[in-house]
């Protein structure tokens, strides 16, 4: 009998923690076997048999009784729990017997990555006073180490419980536009600062029309006055307002989409969706808490990082509410999972 | 593949049941080897069964042989029946080299193909091509696509690994062999955001931020908010002044399949498809790209693994490049 010779082996050399991880053999043809073990660690879990006819699942594996066609295996093997180290390894082994003997043996070795989130550097105490300069008083350091690219969302507490304070660009004009849409028509009218092609104002203000009409841009406005602005916009009648409307908008849409679009990525790895946090301080505040939410790109959340810091107030006026942002650097440490193997 | 494909719409399924896409697909397929039923008499030979992945159709050849004679002159007409989802395409006289689809005839009350082989030409061999089409979810049941999520990082190109493979041959049971699924799609989806964060200069960001101000402060209606912005807003450096709807058009091509193309490549068997940027609806600009790679798979490659490559320090570069080209000249000192 002659031994396995392989046309074609693959394991997808890098994978995040719950990413499917494509498997496959391929063999001359000549190679004779009556049965397949898969074997692989208690975590892993085989989502999909590929060209297999007939297959028994046991305690330590998959015994796959016949195949499809005779030289083909492949498989998507997936992590079934939250990875905690930034790197590991899990190996697949497949045996092929004939008669009872072990005739041939193939490993193939996952490399499974995760990103992890940490924090280098926070301020021991916020001191406010009257001559600080609050844009400058909260600076974080912040580490992102592993492979993966995040989504990152801060989230604030200064007492109760945690909310995500950053500015919501779109859902806020469309929210603005919604809110105004019973105006008179002469209110609508706003002095132009800004040349923008009229012919292109309007291309964009129906497609951004369209989607609000298709209900794509969610607007966090009272129900019944969802309802109504829905009519409104979709009453034929109403048409030239709308554009109007809109058209008052679009200009400041576009600054604030474009501004959005280059601040959303404060490194390479990470993408911090909602903008830079702030927080507002009042005068019962006495400490600021803030947990960095993640998750990957297949939108695995990853345990927070929290962070807190007291406050300690010397203002002589502590009734008024201070609106502080809170400057977080970025650091990346990233491994390169093919340097690594 | 040209517009041909829709000549007859008479060879869709009709059934008192509604099927769902996957039995539909399944059954097209078995319809497809079964075929060649209706064509024993002529020694029918499959020469390929062919699946496009892009186009969502079939398409079968047959070899026929068809002496001429006696023999033609006895046999009965050749009919298939149009409940097989595949419809008549051409058929060649592969004696003259000529075309001869012309000579079949669609029975209409019958729901049938009919070819009389008495009206045939003096030839001997014949090419016949039926085509139909196949769902989506056929295809997804047939195949199987799966992209890297995140790329690696090298010497300055991201690469994204690919693997696609036929999911269950058996589908297509006896016919399997002659089987080539052709131009099955992977889509890489490449995140381009980054690139300009890092690329579009500072004071073009501050200009922005500064028009943003200065609209906030008209419509509050706040007036010596609104000079003191105006005249922040025309002393800007001239360098940085680009409106944002030219701003918005350079992105725009700076992400066009035409411009991006040339900085993504793919390792053999795969070929590049199709390139087109990703825009959410509540996004103006285009955060991704989606990049096509193509493969073919079949009998004798039932599995393909590659990689897609992006130069991504190249494209830095080239759009530096040509943000840079956009922006007024700087004034010599």
């Amino acid at each position: 009998m002659s031994s396995l010779k392989v046309i074609s082996e693959y394991v997808a050399p890098w994978a995040l923690c719950r990413e499917e991880i494509p498997i496959h053999l391929v063999w001359e043809t000549d190679f004779e076997y009556d049965r397949i073990q898969i074997d692989f660690p208690s975590d892993i879990e085989i989502k999909e048999l590929l060209n297999v006819e007939r297959h028994e699942t046991t305690d330590s594996g998959i015994v796959i009784k016949a195949l499809k066609t005779p030289n083909f295996l492949g498989f998507y093997a997936q992590l079934r729990r939250m990875c905690e180290e930034q790197h590991q390894k899990r190996h697949i082994k497949i045996d092929f017997y004939s008669g009872g003997e072990l005739k041939y043996t193939h490993t193939f070795v996952a490399n499974i990555y995760r990103p992890k989130l940490s924090l280098l550097q926070a301020p021991e105490k916020i001191i406010l006073s009257d001559k600080v300069d609050i844009s400058k008083l909260i600076n974080i350091s912040m580490k992102l180490s592993g492979f993966g690219r995040v989504q990152v969302k801060p989230e604030i507490s200064t007492g109760g419980e945690f909310v995500a304070r950053a500015d919501r660009l779109y859902y806020e004009l469309a929210r603005r536009i919604a809110s105004t849409f019973r105006l008179e028509e002469g209110d609508l009218e706003a002095e132009k600062a800004i040349e923008i092609d009229a012919a292109w104002l309007q291309s964009m203000a129906e497609s951004f029309i369209e989607n609000m009409r298709a209900g794509k841009i969610s607007l966090e406005i009272d129900k019944s006055d969802l309802e109504e602005f829905r009519a409104w916009i979709s009453d034929p009648d109403n048409a030239d307002n709308v554009m109007k409307l809109v058209h008052g908008q679009l200009e400041n849409l576009l600054i604030q989409s474009l501004l959005f679009y280059l601040e959303k990525h404060p490194s390479d790895n990470v993408e911090l969706g909602a903008g830079n946090p702030y927080t507002l301080i009042e005068s019962a505040t006495r400490k600021l808490r803030i947990r960095f939410r993640y998750k990957d790109a297949l939108k695995t959340e990853y345990p927070p990082v929290e962070v807190e810091i007291p406050i300690e107030d010397k203002r002589t006026d502590r009734s008024k509410v201070l609106e502080v942002p809170i400057n977080i650097r970025w650091e990346e440490q990233m491994t390169n999972p093919l340097a690594e193997r | 593949m040209g517009r041909t494909d829709d000549k007859s719409a008479c060879g869709e399924i009709k059934s008192d049941k509604p099927m769902n896409q996957v039995d539909a697909g399944i059954a097209i397929a078995r319809e497809a080897a079964s075929l060649i039923k209706y064509l024993q008499s002529f020694k029918p030979e499959v020469l390929s069964f062919r699946i496009d992945h892009i186009n969502k159709s079939s398409e079968i050849k047959y070899l026929l042989s068809i002496p001429t004679g006696i023999q033609r002159t006895t046999r009965r007409k050749i009919e298939i029946p149009a409940t097989s989802g595949f419809r008549v395409y051409e058929m060649w006289d592969l004696d003259q080299i000529k075309k001869v689809d012309s000579i079949w005839e669609f029975d209409q009350g019958n729901n049938k193909w009919v070819l009389d082989p008495k009206k045939l030409p003096n030839s001997d061999r014949y090419w016949l091509t039926m085509k139909g089409n196949v769902s989506k979810e056929f295809l997804d049941k047939l195949v199987t696509v799966k992209t890297a999520e995140n790329p690696t990082v090298e010497k300055g190109v991201e690469k994204y690994w690919l693997h696609s493979a036929i999911r269950d041959v058996r589908l297509l049971e006896t016919i399997w062999k002659d089987l080539n699924i052709e131009r099955v799609n992977l889509d890489v989806r490449i995140g381009v955001e980054r690139f300009f964060t890092s690329t579009i200069p500072k004071e073009v960001i501050k200009r922005l931020q500064i028009q943003r101000e200065l609209l906030e402060a008209i419509a509050s209606g706040d007036r010596s908010r609104e000079e003191r912005l105006k005249f922040a807003y025309r002393t800007f450096p001239r360098s940085s002044r680009i409106t944002p709807q030219e701003l918005y058009n350079l992105i725009q091509r700076l992400v066009s399949g035409e411009f991006f193309s040339s900085f993504v490549h793919v390792t053999p068997p795969f070929v590049i498809g199709s390139i087109e940027p990703i825009t959410q609806p509540t996004v103006l600009v285009p955060e991704k790209v989606k990049v096509g790679a193509q493969t073919d798979l079949g009998f004798n490659l039932p599995v393909v693994k590659g990689d897609l490559n992006f130069e991504r320090k190249q494209y830095v570069e080239s759009i530096s490049h040509e943000i840079g080209e956009s922006l007024p000249v700087k004034k010599k000192k």
